[in-house]
């Protein structure tokens, strides 16, 4: 009687459950910011004008600039993916080299933003951000709460990177089993598409 | 789960993937930069009615999320159960944000 084989008997792989739970995790993501948004929409809509003023204390040039160098750390990403796909493996390792890479450029680049604005005194606490209007307030708060969270998404995903890096050196993560490098390129990709939309609704209301 | 078992590979099994081409990928990205000199041109430039550049502003961007969605990260590869969960949330945005505005704009 004790005679059955199950289905997936030898290998307990399922890559495209795999990726199915990634995607889920990252909907919640976008739903997540999409609170945000909704928050920025609203107050943008009260306070139009406002914005409009504080938003030309940003930088529009390091804007732009990070916007590409999230935009070629998308494509170094998807790359490595076929990279390992045929199975040229040092060069997965180079192009994922390159992405984190690129994550650095982005946080360093913030890194200099961020500092100009403090000198302003724009951060929330701060003397001159206590003495702008209620509208502008808003908008440097949710700048720097919303370009945060984003930041930290960064660095997350350069960590996750570096794992999936360390995975491919053990041979853990191979041209035949990739899920691992795909799932940490569905993250950094998503960190990419939250930045598309924060970089027009910041930097370029003018 | 589908009944054209036959067809389908079984959970496990090592599958022929779809092997996106690296001249395809770089092809894409090449397109997502021209977006973005267009929006900050559109912004900078200074077509200056402020709503026309909002709207203009979230289509390209929406267009260059979509291209990333569907090249980078394969979703046009994938099965369609994704795309379709993906509608899903987008709609619970559509939801939050129209709600929230109505209430706003008709108080």
């Amino acid at each position: 009687m004790a005679n059955f084989v199950l289905a997936n008997s030898g290998h307990n792989r399922d890559d495209e459950a795999s990726k199915f739970g990634m995607w889920l995790f990252l909907f919640t993501e976008l739903l997540l910011f999409g609170g945000l948004f909704l928050v920025y929409t609203i107050y943008r809509y009260l306070n139009s004008e406002a914005f409009l003023h504080a938003s030309y204390e940003l930088n529009v040039i390091m804007g732009t600039v990070n916007t590409v160098v999230l935009l070629t750390s998308s494509l170094t990403v998807a790359l490595s993916i076929t990279a390992l796909q045929k199975g040229h493996v040092k060069l997965t390792m180079w192009l994922l080299v390159a992405t984190i890479l690129f994550a650095l450029t982005f946080l360093v680049i913030k890194y200099f933003e961020w500092s100009a604005k403090f000198e302003h005194g724009l951060f929330p606490g701060m003397d001159h951000y206590e003495h702008l209007p209620a509208g502008e307030k808003m908008f440097f708060f949710l700048y720097f709460f919303m370009t945060g969270l984003h930041g930290l998404h960064v660095i997350v995903g350069g960590v996750l990177l570096g794992f999936v890096m360390r995975d491919i050196k053990k041979k853990k993560t191979t041209p035949d089993n990739y899920v691992y490098l795909e799932n940490g390129g569905l993250y950094w990709h998503l960190v990419d598409i939250i930045w598309i939309f924060l970089f027009p609704l910041f930097y370029l209301i003018h | 789960m589908a009944d054209n078992t036959n067809s389908r590979h079984l959970p496990g099994d090592p599958k022929e993937h779809h092997i996106v081409p690296y001249k395809f990928h770089i092809g894409i990205w090449v397109g997502l930069i021209i977006l973005t000199i267009m929006t900050v041109l559109v912004s900078v430039m200074g077509i200056s009615l402020v709503a026309f550049s909002v709207i203009t502003a979230m289509i390209i961007a929406s267009a260059k999320a979509v291209v990333v969605a569907n090249y980078f990260m394969h979703l046009k590869y994938e099965n369609k159960l994704i795309t379709w969960l993906m509608g899903v949330t987008l709609l619970l945005f559509v939801v939050f944000i129209s709600f929230t505005a109505f209430d706003y704009i008709t108080r």
